[in-house]
């Protein structure tokens, strides 16, 4: 079994072999296959991985808001604060969603109800997760809209979500997000959808947030420079596993699994003497319906060896706190 | 632009449809091989100058195009005529049965939707289950049931059968009507009735209300299930709804909140373009249960060739087809805030 | 063994449609059963001298107004007429209405249509306002009117009246189809290649636009019904004698507080028939819509 101990630092969020399942007319997708990682309070922790590799369904079975049918959870366990989010009934996890744990989404454009005031949906979150009344709600999401840094709030606040920009709904999502200072904060993508003058904005906003209020971020992203400015530490994911595990600065100098590095060929690096080639990741990923056997990214594998065809290997911890799931470094 | 030169301007602009929809009654009406003045003076029997008589007050002498400019230039004036078959001014004649097709009308969208809309956003968010098969069913058997049909049928087993309600035939019971002061101010019984205080009018009203009203809604609480239903479907999956959830909203809210609100745009439009179907449909709602309304008047004056009496009646359903459309788009830019008069 | 995986991979993507398709059906058996209502109503249309027990217009006096029984299963009418055999004979009136309306209705909105869609511009604007003006007039009593102005009452009038109120509503289905597909890359392309624009639009445009237009249909043979079962129940539509549904409804009116069969069988006939087209065209319409192949 893998287990990922992270020592004696206390833990927020403990995902622990988690399996999830879809399933289509054309058969079983095995779209999450065993991943378990943990965050800890006041840390910032990315899951980067291309599109389709489990990052988002992930981050959604946290909040248990994986359609069901079709997906389905088929084991592990999701820990926070000690407590199994995947054996609480539906009613308690009203509990948690919005007001321990919050999540944004990656298209500010479609995250509000067009035909709401912002105000509306702001205050109707806040009063229905803190009981407070209206006018303490439409204090605090006054504070909130003051502290994303909306502009003459009190207006915004009467305004529909069309009648703002791409940067500044992200803005008012993220307020919203937090208005219950939530101890985990889910970002899915949450810069992706924007000009890349406001994903700097963006992202240094929720640093600052972040640092302010104390919340944990898990972060699901493709963009290594997002991490690279975000988080504390990184697990990367191929088709529904976690391929490597570790702090931020580590993963970006080793690079151990065959695939981050073939990830971080794939990105253009600049200031670093010479331009390094742009290199692609032969191959493509793969159908989860039928995944390959053994290591899920053997058959793009530069360096695949006979065992990777039969045998998925185990995360091996190469140095303190930063595993490995590869057959290259048994 | 603000609502009042919207309003106005669409008017104005629905004048050349209403015109080109008495263009075509006109001539479609006109063209028939009968004399209607032979028929309008009593048939065979009638006294040859009696039916010239008639001609000539009628313009029946002169040619088609002229006879429509004729009827233009009266209607310009606000003049439909009188009907050569009851001698009554058309526009009495309208006043009179007008109100009873508009009371159960506006009855029968009132139930569609209380029927309709619940059981559209039960079978979205049952999707696949035992429900909203049902209500598949239950609506495409709205699509498919002759409403003429389902009038007897309730008729006999409602009432014949099981006794339930009052005789049909009519909009109230007469001996309740006749024997005491009632006063109409809109002739719409169970408004005038509330007005007077009169409650036993207003269930006597409401009880020979209940059959037309539900046969006529049927076929438009199916639609208004289904295009809720759909909609529905599409809304849930959008990334609002998630979110909507993700912030700890209960289902409920949700739901009832911020997917139904969103839903009811594609709805409201599709309820707009069924009520030409629901006008037909009162027509044959009105000759199943003699209910004295506007659409039993068109049947009446079609078999009788009353052409100022059709006119006048052709002219009032695209009015309120018109106004209907015009209410529709009011209510599409309330709930949608993205969209603007234009 | 090569030949057969090239074709395989070549066919790949429209197998998958296929499989699909097949699959949807499967899983919707209101669909099947529509189709099959259909199936058996055009087959006792074909056959209805073989079935039907008596001739349906030939009268019986002494057998007024029987409750159902073996020689009669749906009863007899005021005249002594064999329910049964009505509606069977019936059905062949219906369809022939249905077919022959949405046939022509459809032939003249796709011609029409076509022609808005592609060249736009006043002919377009003048076509509009053309539908506008007959969807502002419930088309009963459109249909009504010209029935009445056609003085003679048989199937043929009611065809030609319900055809007439009836085209509109294609030209618009096909205007908007051909609206989206006239700025698509393929119709472009065939323009560039120097295609005429007859050959565009019944080659590349039309083709397209078959789907939607196929669910249109269907669910119009069943609105078609019901609208000539409409005319004839008030009086415009069959004449006297024809064993038409909604005239036998009519006619059994009178007499329905003492003989429910005679406006129930009818009824339930129309019901029926227009429930198989509904149940059809709403499964085909799931099955084609790419919004719901997901």
């Amino acid at each position: 079994m893998d287990t990922v101990s992270t020592g004696d630092i206390e833990k927020l969020l403990r995902v622990n072999e988690l399996y999830i399942n879809f399933y289509t007319y054309e058969g079983v997708v095995k779209a999450i296959d065993g991943v378990s990682f943990d965050i800890h309070p006041n840390e910032t922790f990315a899951l980067v991985g291309e599109t389709g590799c489990g990052k988002s369904v992930t981050a959604r079975a946290i909040l248990r808001l994986i359609p069901t049918p079709p997906g389905k959870i088929e084991g592990g366990e999701i820990l926070f604060n000690g407590v199994d989010l995947l054996k609480i009934p539906e009613k308690e996890m009203l509990e948690y969603r919005g007001k321990k744990i919050s999540m944004i989404f990656q298209e500010p454009m479609t995250s509000l109800n067009p035909v709401f005031t912002v105000g509306d949906q702001l205050v109707e979150t806040i009063a229905l997760n803190q009981k407070v009344s209206k006018e303490e709600a439409y204090n605090i999401a006054l504070k909130m809209l003051e502290r994303v840094r909306i502009p003459d709030a009190e207006n915004a606040m009467t305004k529909y979500p069309h009648e703002f920009s791409g940067g500044q709904r992200q803005r008012i999502v993220i307020a919203m997000a937090l208005s219950c200072n939530p101890s985990l904060l889910i970002a899915d993508e949450p810069t992706t959808a924007l000009d890349v003058t406001v994903q700097a904005q963006i992202i240094n906003l929720m640093n600052e947030l972040q640092k302010n209020m104390g919340t944990s971020i898990l972060l699901i992203t493709h963009d290594l420079g997002v991490v690279a400015e975000m988080s504390d530490r990184v697990a990367v994911m191929y088709a529904g596993n976690i391929v490597e595990l570790g702090t931020t600065s580590v993963i970006f100098e080793k690079r151990y699994h065959p695939y981050t590095q073939g990830l971080f060929n794939a990105i253009p690096v600049f200031g670093k003497g010479k331009q390094t080639r742009l290199e692609e990741i032969p191959g493509s990923v793969p159908n989860l319906l039928y995944p390959p056997p053994g290591c899920r990214f053997h058959p793009r594998c530069p360096h695949v060896m006979d065992i990777c065809r039969k045998e998925k290997p185990e995360l091996i911890e190469l140095e303190p706190g930063h595993y490995v799931r590869c057959h290259l470094y048994r | 632009m603000d609502l009042k030169s919207y309003i106005a301007r669409r008017l104005l602009l629905a004048i050349p449809t209403i015109l080109g929809v008495t263009l075509i009654v006109f001539f479609i009406s006109h063209v028939v091989p009968a004399d209607p003045a032979l028929v309008w003076a009593g048939g065979a029997r009638a006294r040859p100058e009696q039916v010239e008589q008639i001609r000539q007050l009628y313009h029946l002498n002169e040619p088609i195009w002229k006879q429509y400019v004729i009827f233009l230039s009266d209607l310009v004036r606000g003049d439909l005529g009188i009907s050569p078959v009851t001698g009554r001014p058309v526009i009495e004649d309208i006043k009179t049965y007008f109100p009873a097709t508009l009371e159960l009308t506006i009855f029968a969208i009132a139930l569609a939707i209380l029927i309709g809309i619940p059981l559209g956003v039960l079978s979205a968010i049952k999707k696949d289950s035992p429900v909203d098969h049902s209500t598949r069913i239950f609506a495409l058997s709205g699509y498919s049931m002759p409403i003429f049909w389902l009038g007897l049928i309730l008729q006999l087993v409602v009432y014949y059968y099981l006794g339930l309600v009052p005789d049909p035939g009519g909009r109230v019971n007469t001996q309740v009507y006749i024997s005491s002061e009632f006063k109409t101010y809109t002739n719409m019984y169970l408004i005038d009735s509330l007005i007077q205080g009169r409650f036993d009018v207003f269930f006597d009203a409401l009880q020979h209300l209940i059959l037309p009203g539900f046969t006529l809604a049927y076929a438009t609480a199916a639609i208004i299930a289904r295009m809720t239903r759909s909609s529905m479907l599409e809304v849930i999956r959008q990334d609002y709804i998630e979110f909507a959830r993700a912030r700890g909203l209960p289902e409920r809210v949700v739901i009832y909140k911020h997917a139904l609100r969103n839903a009811m745009i594609p709805t409201v439009t599709v309820v707009g373009l069924s009520f030409g179907g629901l006008l037909a449909g009162a027509v044959l709602t009105e000759t199943v249960f003699y209910w004295p309304g506007i659409g039993r008047y068109m049947v009446g004056t079609i078999n009788t060739l009353d052409f100022p009496a059709l006119m006048g009646g052709t002219i009032l359903i695209a009015l309120v087809f018109v106004i209907v459309n015009l209410l529709v788009d009011i209510l599409y830019a309330i709930i949608d805030p993205r969209i603007r008069y234009g | 063994m090569e030949r057969v995986t090239d074709f395989k991979e070549k066919h790949d993507a429209k197998i998958k449609e296929i499989k699909y398709s097949l699959f949807l059906v499967r899983n919707s058996p209101l669909t099947i059963l529509g189709a099959l209502i259909i199936l058996i109503l055009i087959l006792v249309a074909v056959f209805a001298p073989y079935i039907a027990p008596y001739d349906p217009e030939k009268t019986n006096i002494l057998a007024r107004l029987k409750p159902p029984s073996k020689d009669h299963p749906f009863g007899t009418d005021d005249l002594g007429r064999d329910i049964f055999s009505r509606v069977i004979w019936g059905s062949r009136i219906s369809l022939q209405i249905g077919f022959t309306v949405v046939f022509f209705a459809t032939a003249i909105g796709t011609v029409l249509g076509l022609i808005a869609g592609y060249f736009r511009g006043w002919i377009d604007e003048i076509l509009m306002r053309i539908t506008d003006m007959f969807f502002a007039i419930p088309s009963l009593i459109l249909a009504m009117a010209i029935s009445a102005a056609l003085q003679t009452r048989s199937i043929y009038t009611t065809m030609l009246a319900v055809t007439f109120v009836w085209w509109p509503a294609y030209v618009r289905i096909v205007r908007s189809s051909v609206l989206s597909l006239v700025e698509s890359q393929f119709v472009e392309a065939a323009r560039s290649l120097g295609a005429s624009n007859r050959r565009i639009m019944f080659k590349h445009i039309l083709p397209n636009s078959l789907a939607p237009l196929l669910v249109q249909m269907t669910l119009d043979l069943g609105a078609v019904i019901l609208v000539a079962a409409g005319l004839s129940f008030i009086g415009f539509g069959a004449g006297p004698n024809t064993p038409e549904w909604g005239r036998m409804v009519a006619e059994g009116r009178n007499y329905m507080t003492t003989a429910w069969w005679t406006i129930t069988f009818p009824g339930l006939a129309i019901f029926i028939t227009v429930l198989g087209f509904n149940l059809l065209g709403d499964g085909l319409r799931d099955i084609l819509d790419p919004r719901l192949r997901r």
